[in-house]
């Protein structure tokens, strides 16, 4: 075998780490030649997301809203822990202009509604002082959305809060060891070709 | 090296069951489809929700008009930038499509219902719109050769309006939840039977037809190639192939054969005659489209014994369906035609049905896990001439082929029959004991439900339709069209078993032609 064919046939193999001296001189023919996987970690599991979309208020408000409509539970993470809000300041910073509006217009409501009743703002305030400007979460379900702007984010809100909750690394870990469940797992398809 | 007896455009349910069909008797064809052939041990994977890019909320924006698409499956769905079509905002379309070798039998949700002659010949009937050039008994000899192949399983009850099969036959119990609810049903004269659905852990064009035609030797795949239009000789105007483009490199080729047939999905294969200039002397080309109405969870129900967030074994569970029971032998006041439920019992609630949030929420949660009962309304649409698509040639496509503009709106018969189903859906739950959590009859915008049909009707008149009675053009003999196209009325049943007997029969028509020699 040449030299180079030699080296190749070393390199795809799974552990280069050690060379037996006498493998550079012999006829090496490794028994099934793999391409080592190489581990990898999502960027959220190792580092802090930045805010972008959300100014500090209005996150504040954000991370107020997740902590009082998904809150930790019997050891369960809520949306706090989850990282909810963050992940929201993400995902809503690359949505349509509509939903970007939508969100920053309502969180911008929780804080005026707080600043008049208590003269602090959303963040600052307790889930039971929030409860009356929390309002629209308690109209029954209506399958069209309301067409007060305000009751609209609520109710979307609380769904993409309760969502990024539930499909979090943080939630599925405490969830499926309660519930036996299959954990978040689901059946991906690759881009085909 | 590229003259084939038979071009087939489009590898789904029709175009894969084409391929079988005429193989199997000795003629050559070539399936041309735009999409790319699935590789399941490359193509698919399990991952966890949290490791995908947006956390299961899939890219915003990414699939305006496909609710059934998650950040899971997208790969899947036709691109809709790539795939542009236009509507007017008012009315809008959500034209669902699949561009993959198997086309939408990969996703289908596998329900197998037969049509009767309450839609076969529905004018008859009741008077609207027409009747089909066919009549139940040209198309049972099909089903019952369909319904082995698809390997459709289900429960023979007698109904009239779904006639039995050749069914795999379920014999399975029904939990105790699904037996009240049954015996509310049969109190108020409302018929239910078990599903009836192909079975297998896949059901597609690509593992029960298509494998059959490769293996006689007499069929060649193309994938990847988005056709553009169909060409025609200068001297008969008989059809005589393809123009089609590269999905890739968009280069572009040239297809010679003695006949097409087109099964590209509804709506795609209207575009395609449309683009061609080609079987439209009647004008009706891109007319009378039509799909069924679904009123997604019209009820949601909670099964009041299975609170508490444990239900005992053997009370939740299992599902079956209501097929159409109005205007059969009564009229009613303000419909005509009707509709169908699917219903299940299982499954927990939405968040969103309850006005609640925080601890209360979750504790109102866990209390109704797995205690819900829900049933879906799927109603007939009608016909109508003024529901249409045509071409908008101000708008292309990737590969430079013009777009549909697509015109669709439900019409007061459809609200109505709606309305209807919430009320009867609410009065059967009533009756069964359950506590109705919420309820609606607001009908998904047109096109959701994936059951669009008719634009190219088959009928006996020319002047009225654009097929005959064996899919094939009025205008040009060596030119068929096999897919839900064809449709001249839908009924409520799901449509997909109906379009694979009609492209059986429609294949075994071809043949007996071209062995004769007549085409």
């Amino acid at each position: 075998m040449k030299r180079r064919t030699v080296l190749r046939s070393l390199l795809a193999a799974p552990s280069i780490a050690v060379l037996p001296a006498e493998a550079l001189a012999q006829d090496v023919k490794p028994s099934a030649p793999e391409t080592p996987k190489t581990a990898t970690n999502e960027a959220d599991a190792a580092s802090d997301p930045v805010v972008q979309t959300f100014s500090p208020s209005q996150f504040a408000a954000l991370r107020k809203l997740g902590e009082i409509v998904m809150p930790a539970s019997q050891g369960v993470p809520g949306a706090l822990e989850a990282g909810a809000a963050e992940f929201l300041d993400f995902l809503i910073g690359v949505s349509p202009p509509d939903r970007v509006t939508l969100y920053k217009t309502g969180l911008d409501q929780l804080n005026k509604e707080a600043h008049q009743r208590y003269n602090k703002s959303f963040g600052e305030i307790t889930p039971e002082q929030a409860d009356p400007i929390l309002t629209p979460l308690h109209a029954a379900w209506s399958y069209r959305s309301p067409a007060d702007p305000f009751a609209k984010f609520l109710l979307v809100a609380k769904s993409d809060l309760m969502t990024a909750t539930a499909n979090s690394r943080e939630y599925i870990a405490v969830a499926s060891q309660r519930r036996r469940s299959g954990g978040g797992v689901g059946q991906y398809w690759y881009p085909i070709e | 090296m590229s003259d084939h007896d038979v071009l087939i455009i489009g590898s789904g349910a029709s175009g894969g069951m084409t391929a079988r069909e005429l193989t199997r008797r000795g003629i050559k064809c070539l399936m041309l489809d735009a999409g790319p052939a699935v590789d399941f041990d490359r193509d698919r994977g399990t991952k966890k929700v949290y490791e995908l890019p947006y956390r299961g909320f899939g890219r915003p924006g990414r699939f305006p008009h496909v609710t059934q698409a998650s950040e899971f499956n997208a790969n899947v769905w036709a691109d809709e930038k790539q795939n542009p079509y236009t509507y007017d905002p008012a009315s809008p379309y959500y034209w669902v499509r699949v561009r993959l070798i198997g086309g939408k039998t990969l996703v289908w949700g596998r329900a197998s219902w037969r049509l009767s002659d309450f839609e076969f010949k529905g004018k008859d009937h009741d008077g609207f719109g027409d009747n089909w050039p066919i009549s139940y008994k040209d198309l049972a000899p099909y089903y019952d050769r369909v319904e082995p192949l698809l390997r459709v399983a289900g429960r023979k009850e007698g109904f009239r309006q779904i006639p039995d099969g050749v069914f795999l036959e379920d014999n399975s119990t029904d939990s105790e939840s699904l037996q009240r609810f049954l015996a509310a049903a049969k109190s108020k004269n409302v018929p239910t039977t078990k599903p009836r659905r192909a079975t297998g852990s896949l059901a597609s064009s690509v593992n029960l037809l298509l494998p059959d035609a490769l293996a006689t030797g007499n069929l060649q795949i193309v994938s990847n190639a988005v056709v553009r239009e169909i060409t025609t000789d200068k001297n008969t105007g008989l059809a005589n192939g393809a123009h089609f483009i590269d999905r890739r490199n968009k280069r572009e080729f040239h297809v010679k054969a003695r006949v097409v047939v087109v099964g590209a999905s509804t709506l795609e294969s209207s575009r395609l005659l449309l683009n061609s200039g080609l079987a439209n002397s009647s004008g009706v080309l891109g007319h009378y489209v039509f799909d069924q109405f679904y009123v997604k969870n019209v009820v949601i129900c909670i099964v009041p014994e299975a609170r508490g967030g444990q239900p005992r074994r053997g009370l939740m569970g299992g599902g079956g369906y209501i097929p159409r029971f109005r205007n059969l032998d009564t009229k009613e006041k303000n419909f005509i035609r009707g509709y169908a439920y699917d219903f299940g019992s299982g499954g927990s609630p939405s968040a969103q049905y309850f006005p609640l949030y925080g601890e209360a929420l979750q504790k109102e949660l866990a209390a109704t896990a797995g205690a819900q009962f829900s049933m879906t309304t799927m109603g007939e649409v009608l016909p109508r001439y003024e529901n249409c698509v045509s071409i908008d040639k101000n708008v292309k496509d990737e590969w430079g082929i013009p777009a549909l503009h697509i015109q669709h709106k439900y019409t007061d018969n459809e609200f109505a029959m709606a309305k209807d189903s919430m009320q009867t859906a609410e009065e059967l739950c009533h009756a069964a004991g359950f506590e109705v959590l919420a309820k609606h009859w607001e009908m998904v915008p047109p096109g959701e439900s994936i059951h669009e049909l008719g634009s190219c009707r088959m009928g006996a008149n020319p002047k009225t339709s654009v097929l005959n009675q064996y899919n094939q053009t009025h205008d040009i003999k060596n030119l068929f069209v096999v897919d839900g196209s064809a449709f001249v009325s839908g009924g409520s049943q799901n449509p997909t078993l109906t379009i694979s007997a009609l492209a059986m029969r429609a294949s075994e028509y071809l043949a007996e032609q071209m062995r004769q020699g007549t085409i």
